[in-house]
């Protein structure tokens, strides 16, 4: 069902010979810095673009002005050919968003943090079968009762990137997706990542570990610390 | 509320001195109930990072901070309505005064937590917010607690009773009204 959705919204764009998604010009200055400006680019359905620069470069801001937690100071976001900022019910759901905190609960179960997520991202039919899918497909579902304080730093990343499965929106944002994983668990990263451009996502991630992704779908984005960038 | 219940022991079997003070410290303990907890209603989620996604939800912000402030509600101000009646009879308050006090906390005690949640938003990420926290939501409070104990005070007349549970009211409705979206903006500005 949602292969169809990302399919259609495939040929929508193309009809319009645009990307589906379009940054163009994006600037943010926080009083009065500038900490990035010009920056532009293109992703179409099945891509993942990964974002490179040095600590402090402004990758994570990036992510969160995309992502529409933060106001850029100029340019525009487009998605589907409408400006994402000018109508941000549609484009939330349409993202979903993994920032270096993983957004998850220490005193609930995973199950019970999974069960929020769901809620939040409106997921409506057959939600615990969801939920337990996303589990077993990143390798947890032995700890679907086991309250997350519990849990290493590793497996709270894996249960944070399980939560973008049972959402099932198009465009993903990654701030360090593999941030405290192991080699195992950077592979079921992959995996999940893998599966969603084939079903016709969008992966925007920030990266310092290299993820292995097709060469043929990604494009990369430098970030320089002067706050300019390259394609 | 344990606070609430010392109270009688410290000052002692004067129950005419005992009936009179009751609605104010009852009052007093809701305030500081509510203010002491408000840290914990955003906080937690603003430190993991599910604040972020709330914001970013399709789902709509004013629901879910009209569910938080209710959750607050529930476990600080209501449960205090709950036991009002039981602290009355530490403080020998009467059948009709028992019942003042608890109406005036149940309209009151929301207010509370309603005050409270816009500035617990805006105090968000602030590095000493607690602090800040009470300054800024104190003063917004105080009429509550003096209309609020007004309301229950039992040596007073039934018409200035019913004119502070009238302006208790209103309070309620103001709050109801402007608080949960003051809240929802500004936890957007925080979250920047």
């Amino acid at each position: 069902m949602n292969q169809d959705m990302f399919v259609q919204s495939e040929n929508e764009s193309r009809n319009r010979g645009d990307a589906l998604l379009s940054v163009d010009k994006l600037g943010f200055d926080r009083a009065g810095e500038m900490l990035f400006s010009n920056v532009g680019f293109d992703v179409d359905a099945g891509q993942v673009l990964q974002i490179h620069g040095p600590n402090g470069s402004g990758k994570t801001t990036l992510l969160r002005v995309l992502a529409g937690l933060l106001r850029p100071s100029a340019g525009t976001i487009r998605w589907r050919g409408k400006d994402a900022h000018a109508h941000p019910e549609s484009w939330r759901q349409s993202l979903a968003y993994l920032g270096h905190l993983n957004g998850i609960s220490d005193e609930l179960t995973a199950a019970e943090n999974l069960a929020f997520s769901s809620v939040l991202g409106d997921v409506a039919e057959e939600r615990v079968e969801i939920e337990e899918a996303a589990l077993k497909s990143v390798g947890l579902d032995r700890y679907r009762h086991a309250i997350v304080r519990g849990l290493s730093q590793g497996q709270k990343r894996r249960l944070a990137i399980s939560r973008l499965l049972l959402e099932h929106k198009p465009l993903w944002l990654l701030d360090e997706p593999a941030a405290a994983l192991d080699e195992e668990s950077s592979g079921v990263l992959e995996e999940c990542i893998k599966g969603h451009l084939e079903r016709g996502g969008i992966v925007l991630m920030t990266t310092h570990k290299l993820i292995t992704t097709s060469p043929s779908a990604t494009r990369n984005l430098y970030f320089e610390p002067s706050g300019r960038c390259s394609d | 509320m344990i606070a609430a219940s010392l109270f009688p022991l410290a000052v002692g079997a004067d129950t005419a001195l005992l009936q009179a003070i009751a609605p104010g410290v009852l009052w007093v303990t809701a305030l500081f109930a509510a203010m002491l907890s408000l840290a914990r209603l955003f906080g937690p989620d603003f430190a993991d990072g599910a604040l972020d996604q709330m914001l970013l939800s399709p789902q709509s912000l004013l629901t879910m901070v009209m569910a938080k402030i209710g959750a607050h509600w529930l476990t600080s101000g209501f449960a205090l309505v709950l036991l009002a009646p039981f602290m009355a009879l530490q403080y020998g308050l009467s059948f009709d005064a028992v019942c003042r006090l608890t109406l005036a906390l149940l309209i009151g005690t929301p207010v509370l937590s309603l005050i409270g949640s816009v500035g617990a938003a805006l105090t968000l990420g602030v590095r000493g917010g607690g602090m800040l926290l009470a300054v800024l939501v104190l003063p917004l409070e105080t009429p509550v607690l003096i209309f609020g104990a007004n309301a229950a005070d039992a040596s007073r007349t039934d018409g200035w009773s019913a004119a502070n549970f009238s302006l208790l009211g209103a309070g309620l409705l103001a709050a109801l009204a402007l608080c949960p979206v003051a809240t929802a903006a500004a936890l957007r500005i925080s979250a920047e």
